[in-house]
């Protein structure tokens, strides 16, 4: 992290483009962990975007499209899993949805809150939980919630409550740290 | 579980924050205009950086690094070094307040939203 670093990052910065997309003003953005795939959440729907990283390694641009549309209202929060197979969503109503990128649709719809799901987030392998994911809601209806995602028989996947903490006001996010051993919230106070 | 540690300082909520790569810093951004970057170890205060005209929406670390991306209503996205505290550059390229942004794992390429209904992608070259 040196001045040298920062004036190299400084020059090579250039505006790629602007993509035409949502209908109303698109309120947020999550990125994969494999960086090829985004989703960004607008009033009315949820776009997912595909990034073709052979062409950026290239240099010939960015090639970006529009792979998938889903037509839910009220998307606040997203997360996309390790994988890129499923989305998980949190809405304004409370509501946490796991959304099947491969079949297009909500395979399953928890309502864990009675208000809006500000963020998500999730860690891939907490010390307290040897080997499931655990996906964490933050919420304004004063609590965290917890989720494990276990994969059924079939090979279907599932959201199974674990654990909530309660909080003294609204949360507005909620973030793992990179070891998993500790979380991080903040509230509206 | 339990409650480690309460940080206090901003005015106003927080409406953003991230934890950058190597667990080491936080950093949060307020609708109170502020950034702040704190030490994850003891939760001590590193800087407070005035950095917006308005609500500060979005804040997220480039991966392996402690540079810092910031989005706010006042239609600008800024990078900022959480080492040395400077503005490295700023994005106002855009026509209505930015909701949300987005950092590809290696720093290549980033996206931002925004309330003009457009997505922008960034990348380096």
């Amino acid at each position: 992290m040196e001045a040298g670093e920062a004036s190299e990052v400084a020059k090579v910065e250039c505006v790629y483009g602007e993509l035409p997309s949502h209908k109303m003003e698109v309120r947020g953005v999550a990125m994969s962990a494999t960086d090829n795939y985004f989703a960004t959440n607008s009033f009315d729907s949820v776009k997912v975007w595909n990034v073709d990283l052979h062409t950026a390694q290239s240099g010939n641009g960015l090639n970006i499209e529009c792979k998938q549309s889903l037509e839910e209202p009220n998307v606040l929060s997203m997360a996309i899993l390790p994988g890129n197979k499923y989305l998980c969503l949190g809405t304004k109503d409370g509501q946490l949805l796991l959304y099947e990128l491969g079949s297009n649709s909500v395979v399953q719809r928890l309502h864990p809150h009675t208000k809006e799901v500000w963020e998500i987030s999730y860690h891939t392998n907490p010390v307290s939980l040897k080997g499931s994911m655990l996906i964490a809601s933050a919420s304004a209806d004063r609590t965290i919630k917890f989720h494990t995602l276990a994969q059924k028989s079939d090979g279907s996947i599932q959201l199974n409550f674990y654990e909530k903490i309660e909080t003294t006001d609204e949360v507005m996010g909620v973030k793992f740290t990179p070891d998993g051993k500790f979380f991080v919230f903040s509230l509206l106070d | 579980m339990k409650l480690l540690l309460n940080l206090y300082g901003h005015k106003l909520p927080v409406l953003s924050f991230d934890i950058s790569s190597d667990g080491t810093l936080l950093a949060t951004g307020s609708a109170d205009k502020n950034l702040k970057i704190w030490g994850m170890q003891f939760g001590d205060i590193h800087k407070s950086l005035f950095l917006h005209q308005d609500s500060i929406t979005c804040v997220k670390f480039i991966r392996d690094t402690h540079y810092i991306l910031t989005s706010s209503k006042d239609r600008e996205v800024k990078m900022v070094d959480g080492d040395s505290y400077e503005e490295v550059f700023s994005f106002d390229c855009f026509f209505g307040a930015v909701w949300g942004l987005a950092v590809s794992s290696i720093g290549d390429y980033f996206v931002a939203v925004s309330a003009d209904k457009c997505i922008r992608v960034w990348r380096q070259t």
